[in-house]
């Protein structure tokens, strides 16, 4: 469903992205953990093109894009493939919960005003939501904010799913009902990329877990393999360190 | 010489009838300086180095002198150089250079609002498959809009009262009026506290408008949120 090869992304002289190479199958889960600054972000923002990588190509669903083959077109489309969860103020301000989901249905996927309504109140329905949605995002708590951006996300019916730390901008009371979320996109097998800093729910809900550092997927396996025995002396102190954290 | 209240009831109409000259330049001023202003924004994305110097020229140029100064250069300086000016009557210079003056603050206004905007807010609508032209159209300029009004007032009402000076290139406008007739009666006093207490009014009226404006574009005060056409099922 995704597959990305040889990619690279460098800031000026700094490379962010050292050569990923990553395949993720349809329905399958992969959570990528690692150290901040490490390119887990950088990663995810070059698959839907928010940075052009510097080399290597991202083909999702059979639709190859590069830094060569690059046209706005492509770009479009391709974007369309996907969609993403980001950590925080991903909500359009001046639009309602329900304009949120609407306008990307009616201006980019050619849905009429009452198709695109009905089918934003169906998702508001399944996430929970239904009673906010002619609320402002300001009036929302960070959860239901987030909640709103899975929906907005699952409105496009994405190919992929791509989580940027959807929790980590969240009052620690919140998580829990967005983390509920997204396991039960899981459950219905949906195709999708994490970046986390949860550990345990990465655990709990990945296929597969990939570890970064510098730039590189340094281990990747079953969460059980990541979490219990992990071959890289990096991984290993890595996921003692937030272990010790809960522990602190 | 005392206060005499009966005459200035007396040239209040007078110097009032003289209000919309006043308010044609203002308004149109305003109106071809915001579109100057839009074409300045889109002019500063284009990445080519000679252009942005001449932006940055325009800009320093407008703002960093006075216009007085910059409306005899325009009426009676670019005319001994260029013939095609000699044509140009006062009120059509005045218009011009108000114009162009104010649009140097009026763009800075509006780039300033367009940079507020969280960045995140591109970037999601760009994820959620939308084109550029639509994520300015339906999520920045909304947004941008209502951060601008505070300061654009502040741009118009600095117009209005830019406005008087046009007078200096024989437009007889508010204040050209004010000053004839205080000539002519020795009344200074009085007639100049008409044409203050226009000023004051208009600019009190634009200000207020200005609040409204701002009430009616922040979606916090929007109670509840916009209507949907549809339910709750």
């Amino acid at each position: 469903m995704l597959q990305i090869s040889q990619l690279k992304k460098s800031f000026d002289s700094l490379q962010v992205l050292n050569g990923i190479d990553l395949h993720v199958k349809k329905g399958e889960v992969v959570s990528v953990i690692g150290p901040s600054g490490t390119g887990k972000s950088t990663l995810l923002r070059c698959i839907n093109y928010l940075e052009q990588p510097t080399s290597g190509s991202i083909t999702i669903d059979g639709l190859c894009i590069s830094p060569e083959t690059k046209s706005r077109k492509r770009l479009y489309e391709i974007r369309r493939k996907s969609s993403m969860i980001f950590q925080d103020h991903s909500l359009f301000e001046n639009k309602t919960v329900l304009e949120n989901i609407t306008l990307p249905l009616i201006s980019a996927y050619g849905y009429s005003k009452s198709d695109a309504e009905v089918k934003a109140m169906d998702i508001l329905q399944a996430i929970g939501l239904a009673d906010k949605y002619n609320q402002y995002p300001y009036a929302l708590s960070g959860g239901q904010q987030q909640r709103a951006g899975i929906g907005r996300a699952l409105a496009i019916e994405p190919k992929v799913m791509l989580f940027d730390e959807p929790t980590s901008a969240l009052d620690p009371s919140l998580i829990n009902e967005v983390l509920e979320l997204i396991r039960s996109l899981a459950e219905k097998h949906m195709t999708m990329l994490i970046v986390t800093h949860e550990m345990s729910f990465a655990r709990h809900v990945s296929d597969r877990v990939i570890f970064m550092n510098h730039g590189i997927i340094l281990e990747e396996g079953t969460p059980d393999q990541i979490f219990t025995s992990p071959r890289c002396h990096e991984t290993k102190s890595f996921i003692k360190s937030t272990i010790q954290r809960v522990n602190f | 010489m005392r206060f005499d209240f009966r005459y200035v009831i007396k040239v209040f109409p007078n110097i009032l009838s003289y209000l919309p000259v006043t308010l044609g330049i203002a308004f149109l001023s305003g109106a071809i300086a915001m579109l100057l202003s839009v074409a300045l924004l889109a002019l500063r994305k284009i990445h080519c180095r000679a252009l942005q110097a001449a932006l940055n020229f325009y800009l320093d140029f407008f703002r960093g002198t006075p216009v007085v100064v910059q409306l005899f250069f325009l009426y009676y300086g670019l005319a001994q150089l260029f013939p095609v000016f000699k044509n140009l009557n006062g009120l059509t210079a005045a218009i011009i250079g108000l114009s162009l003056n104010a649009s140097s603050y009026m763009s800075e206004s509006m780039r300033g609002a367009v940079q507020s905007v969280h960045p995140r807010q591109v970037e999601a609508g760009l994820a959620c498959g939308l084109t550029q032209t639509q994520v300015m159209w339906h999520i920045v300029f909304p947004q941008a809009a209502r951060i601008a009004v505070p300061t654009l007032t502040n741009d118009f009402i600095g117009l209005i009262k830019s406005s008087a000076v046009a007078f200096v290139l024989g437009v007889r406008d508010v204040m050209a009026q004010t000053k004839m007739l205080g000539g002519s009666s020795y009344r200074f006093f009085e007639c100049y506290f008409v044409a203050i207490i226009i000023y004051f009014i208009l600019t009190k009226l634009i200000h207020t408008f200005q609040l409204w404006l701002e009430k009616k574009l922040d979606v916090r005060t929007r109670n509840g949120g916009k209507k949907c056409s549809r339910s709750v099922s």
